[in-house]
């Protein structure tokens, strides 16, 4: 009798850190994504609890199977002379590039890749086809990254942002390059063009 | 001590790492030697050997077929008959490292072949990891771990080593090296091994030291002295086993004095020829790195060994430009500008150009460049973006 109770408070504590962990992100639901950004939801997605994101500046994190399987993450504010993104490794932040105000998207594009080699301590990250993408009614860029992290998982991403009123605004999607990126890549797209200033 | 300059360290405990888990007990090891599986050096072999069936399909490996030759070639030469027992691996990654599994896996970093500038002194390394091996300094440090009842460390230490994954890992490496050093007495004999080896193998030992000389100057780059020397203490505290780089040059010159003079291998032509192929991806892993003042130095030593050679010029644009810090600009501006008084055709020096008078808004001058640009890499991977700002 004791062991079943003792087993009935640890599901129901798993059960209930699992509800924390994430909220559900339903088709056609209108989110606040950060600082005056709202994106609408394409397809059904789950937002995870800002306490799990874990590497700081990142304003909300989503994911259709799991952060382990896929992230997309948005950048709301990004301050000139600032990174994007820490790490929880302090040692891994010293030295992490900056987003700085004048930047051309070449070099935004290269502070990318830069900070994902520090901060997923990727041997290699390599991005491409740079091109104009309008994001949020302005003119932005988007390209893609082939990255193998640490764990040597080849993994793929998209970046789409703009700069504008002296910040950056960006939305990155990771994801297993077999599969899994191409899965919701269109998804994705179609959220970026969604996406809107204001809170709602 | 910066991110990089962590790297850099890592690297060098990564080599003593599985170096260390690459030899056997006590004694020479024999040509076509494999240990009793029912052995504690064929439990250690087996490990290694799993670990190097997932290697060869790692992401990281560099597969092209003709590099391979010629870096399992140098190996060969330098282990003579002990060259089947041993098999090398070309990994992309941007530290300086190479290290040699008990079982006879050889790892090569990519970051090692972009800092070595000929041929002799990638032997100088590759002779260094064999030297560890034929002493069988793992097994001997594997004996000394299981007196010490640390077997269940080793091991996971020797399976964390073992894969390309943990490797990559850098920060966990630091932790590794501080319980699984080579000791300074196995260090000494492995360079002395790879030093005959060398000789042996017709290269000319006096590189040897070049390789460790040129660490030097990255790991002091950009330190005033005081930093140079708290770098220092720094060093010693994650290598206390080891002899000091600069000691270490120091000794591995001595040593190739005392060998008589003659005609030896450098082989500064063919291992350019052979590594430019690559050295654009390595040079762009390392930009990525942002260790600017560390950069620099690879890239003077580039421009040393290859006086008319563009793309370090570039290369040390890239590299300014990147940093944009005080004068940055106008240093980027002069190296495009060098790399294009050598080669007009040099199509990313104006890519570069184009970049620094955009941030600057001269715009025209920005799109002339970009134009130039396009007009001379028309498959350029940011070409719809460069176009945008060209109006095309």
């Amino acid at each position: 009798m004791r062991i079943r109770n003792f087993l009935a408070s640890v599901l129901l504590l798993f059960s209930l850190a699992a509800c924390e962990t994430y909220t559900a992100v339903s088709a056609g639901q209108s989110v606040p994504v950060g600082e005056g950004i709202t994106v609408t939801a394409v397809g059904d997605w789950a937002a995870v609890s800002r306490q799990f994101v874990g590497n700081e500046g990142i304003d909300a994190m989503w994911t259709v199977d799991g952060p382990s399987i896929n992230q997309l993450l948005f950048f709301s504010r990004v301050e000139s002379g600032e990174p994007f993104i820490k790490s929880t490794n302090q040692k891994v932040n010293e030295g992490l590039p900056t987003w700085r105000i004048g930047m051309t998207e070449p070099d935004v594009m290269e502070m990318v890749e830069g900070t994902l080699v520090k901060v997923y301590e990727a041997p290699v990250v390599t991005a491409s086809n740079l091109r104009p993408q309008v994001f949020l009614n302005s003119p932005g860029f988007a390209f893609e990254f082939d990255m193998v992290a640490k764990s040597q998982l080849e993994t793929k991403g998209l970046v789409i942002g703009t700069q504008q009123g002296g910040v950056l605004r960006m939305m990155i999607y990771l994801a297993p390059k077999q599969h899994y990126f191409t899965l919701h890549e269109r998804t994705v797209r179609a959220i970026a063009a969604s996406a809107r200033t204001g809170s709602s | 001590m910066d991110f990089t300059r962590r790297h850099l360290l890592c690297g060098c405990a990564a080599t003593a790492l599985t170096g260390c888990v690459s030899q056997g007990g006590g004694g020479q090891i024999r040509a076509g030697y494999a240990p009793s599986l029912d052995s504690a050096e064929g439990g250690l072999w087996e490990i290694f050997n799993k670990a190097e069936a997932d290697l060869k399909f790692s992401p990281l490996r560099m597969t092209d077929e003709e590099l391979n030759r010629y870096v399992t070639d140098i190996a060969c030469r330098l282990a003579g008959k002990h060259c089947t027992d041993m098999r090398v691996y070309l990994m992309r990654t941007p530290f300086f490292n190479a290290t040699m599994a008990p079982n006879g896996m050889m790892q090569v970093w990519s970051g090692l072949l972009l800092r070595c500038q000929n041929e002799a002194q990638l032997a100088a390394v590759l002779g260094h990891e064999i030297g560890h091996y034929l002493k069988r300094h793992s097994l001997q440090r594997f004996e000394q771990m299981r007196d010490n009842s640390s077997v269940a460390a080793f091991l996971g230490i020797a399976i964390a080593a073992a894969g390309g994954g943990a490797l990559a890992n850098l920060p966990g490496l630091v932790a590794i090296a501080n319980i699984f050093a080579f000791s300074r007495e196995q260090e000494r004999e492995a360079d002395g091994v790879g030093l005959e080896l060398m000789v042996n193998a017709g290269y000319e030992p006096v590189q040897a030291a070049e390789i460790w000389r040129g660490l030097i100057a990255e790991r002091d780059a950009g330190l005033t002295l005081e930093e140079r020397q708290d770098q220092k203490q720094q060093r010693d505290v994650f290598f206390a086993s080891h002899p000091a780089p600069a000691d270490r040059a120091q000794a591995l010159a001595l040593q190739a004095a005392a060998y008589p003079g003659g005609k030896r291998i450098v082989g500064e032509d063919r291992y350019l020829a052979q590594a430019r192929a690559f050295r654009d991806t390595m040079m762009q892993d390392e930009l990525r790195l942002h260790q600017y003042d560390r950069t620099l130095v690879i890239i003077e030593r580039m421009k040393t060994a290859n006086p008319g050679d563009a793309d370090p010029f570039y290369y040390e644009g890239e590299v300014y430009r990147a940093r944009n810090d005080g004068i940055d600009s106008g240093r980027a501006m002069n190296a495009y500008g060098r790399a294009l008084e050598l080669d007009e055709t040099h199509g990313l020096s104006w890519r570069g150009i184009g970049i620094l008078h955009r941030r600057a808004g001269k715009q025209e001058k920005a799109a002339a460049a970009f134009r130039q640009y396009l007009e001379l890499v028309p498959d350029a991977e940011d070409r719809l973006m460069i176009q945008s700002y060209v109006g095309a």
